[in-house]
């Protein structure tokens, strides 16, 4: 399994921030939240969710957007969203080197997915789970996770599969995209899977965010 | 800000003492980390963080410009550099006032020579664009955002091409070796703000005493008085000099400034080389290093 490589609150303006590494994509994160919602973002009963995803050249076109639309489902299932009535959660992300591999969005938005949960964290924002994700490509019948570009290029089908946690065990399933051609089967193997793979990693994120969270409160009662 | 607050502050800028220990003249330290793809880094300068991002396609050069070709610099100011800014009218400002200085600083002081980005005249010609994104906004924008920009052509090279019967191959960087950009100069934009003792009065009849400060934090950014930047390279050449409003300024103590500039710039433009150095040495393929046949012409 390789682990990604990840930092939290290097930004200082912001509520909580995160980088993340895997293979050759980096992703910058940030959450700025609870603050004051626009009038038009205001919801009576619970909080609104902002995504923006930027781009590492340019100006975000229909990729980030479709991204963006992503991201936020899961986020929407994970952000205990009643704590904070009438207000808004920012979460803004830099992609600072994309995928080499083209053909999808799929592992940038893998990158995009554990980058906000780990400044969500920082950002102390209450949560109804623990979410990861994994990324796994199926190329000449075995299951890869974690692939190389090379290995994106030469799969015939890609998925993305990220999970809620609850006691350290994959619960439910928050969120999966797959692109290519596969069978039901297959899809289910990628599934059962990427239990395991959450479930291993969450194990090594979680280490670093007890004593993440030990050292932020250093005032303990 | 409170007005306690505010006048504390005052007060110690007059004695010479800054909230985070440095002297009125000292920058704070300045680090360049270079990313795996040329052009890529983050710049630092204190807490304040940007990335930049350099790249280049070939398009169609302007038609009143055949013999050159384009250069853009776009930086973006969003909510993860400050909350504040996801307002547009607040963001506006800051935004306008940036892209004009380093418009300025760096395209009209022709610090990349757009004659060499034509490829055939009038047809084809390259652009270069930098994408600069500031991350953690604390104060001195323009300076940071400069060095960047600077610094991110410097250490970018684009593909190499040929012409053949009139068409552009454009071969990869692993089949020939990307040519760096030619940059004529480096231009480095430093940032004083000053502040007056006395009152708006005194300052316009000479009684006040004006103290400047180098490099401000937002902090000290947000009760400043008047601002002033100025552009210099390496050579001792004053590219720009900006001082839109704020208090009056004698001209002796803009010549002393210019002179604290000067040693500013040499301390970063020797920064900014040394990592650009210390990269490529890093990047330097040890197979292709002894089979190369010609001596080293430094």
């Amino acid at each position: 399994m390789v682990l990604p490589e990840y930092q939290t609150s290097l930004l200082n303006k912001v509520d909580g921030s995160s980088t993340i590494s895997i293979g050759e994509v980096k992703v910058i994160c940030s959450v700025t939240g609870p603050i004051e919602a626009k009038p038009r973002q205001e919801l009576p009963t619970q909080c609104a969710i902002e995504v923006n995803i930027r781009p590492e050249v340019g100006v975000g076109s229909t990729r980030e957007k479709n991204m963006e639309d992503k991201l936020r489902v899961v986020l929407n299932g994970t952000i205990n969203k009643f704590q904070y009535p009438r207000q808004l959660i920012q979460v803004h992300l830099h992609i600072i080197s994309k995928s080499q591999a083209t053909e999808n969005n799929l592992k940038d938005l893998h990158a995009c997915i554990n980058g906000a949960y780990l400044a969500l964290i920082d950002a102390n924002i209450s949560l109804l789970s623990s979410f990861l994700s994994t990324y796994a490509v199926i190329n000449d019948d075995r299951l890869i996770f974690n692939p190389t570009s090379e290995q994106i290029q030469s799969s015939i089908s890609h998925h993305l599969v990220c999970f809620d946690i609850k006691s350290g065990r994959a619960d439910e399933l928050l969120f999966v995209d797959s692109v290519g051609e596969f069978t039901e089967g297959e899809l289910m193997t990628v599934l059962d899977q990427s239990i395991e793979e959450i479930e291993s990693m969450n194990k090594i994120v979680r280490k670093t965010i007890t004593e993440k969270v030990s050292r932020d409160y250093i005032w303990k009662y | 800000m409170s007005t306690n607050e505010h006048q504390f502050l005052l007060k110690a800028l007059e004695e010479g003492l800054r909230l985070d220990g440095r002297k009125p003249m000292q920058m704070r330290p300045l680090n360049i980390e270079v990313g795996p793809d040329y052009g890529q880094m983050l710049v630092t300068l204190g807490d304040a963080k940007v990335v930049v991002r350099i790249s280049s396609e070939i398009v169609t050069p302007y038609e009143d410009r055949p013999f050159e070709g384009i250069f853009q610099v776009s930086s973006e100011l969003d909510g993860m550099g400050h909350p504040s800014f996801n307002e547009a009218s607040h963001r506006q400002e800051e935004e306008v006032m940036l892209s004009r200085l380093i418009e300025k600083a760096i395209r009209r002081s022709n610090a990349l020579d757009l004659e060499s980005l034509c490829i055939i005249a009038g047809q084809k010609c390259w652009s270069v664009r930098a994408d600069v994104h500031i991350i953690d906004y604390d104060g001195n924008m323009t300076d940071i955002v400069c060095i960047g920009v600077i610094a991110g052509l410097l250490h970018f090279k684009k593909p190499d091409i040929s012409i053949r019967n009139g068409t552009v191959i454009l071969h990869d960087m692993s089949e020939r070796e990307p040519v760096p950009l030619s940059v004529l100069h480096i231009p480095i934009c430093v940032t004083f703000q000053i502040y007056s003792s006395g009152s708006m009065e005194d300052n316009v009849k000479g009684d006040g005493r004006e103290f400047v400060i180098v490099d401000a934090t937002l902090k000290e950014e947000a009760l400043t008085q008047g601002t002033i930047t100025l552009t210099l390279n390496s050579n001792k050449e004053l590219c720009q000099m900006s001082k839109s409003g704020g208090i009056n300024l004698e001209v002796d103590e803009i010549l002393s400034l210019t002179n604290e500039a000067q040693i500013i710039v040499d301390d970063f433009t020797k920064y900014i080389k040394d990592t650009i150095k210390k990269d490529e040495e890093l990047r330097v393929n040890p197979l292709q290093k002894e089979l190369q046949v010609v001596n080293s012409r430094e």
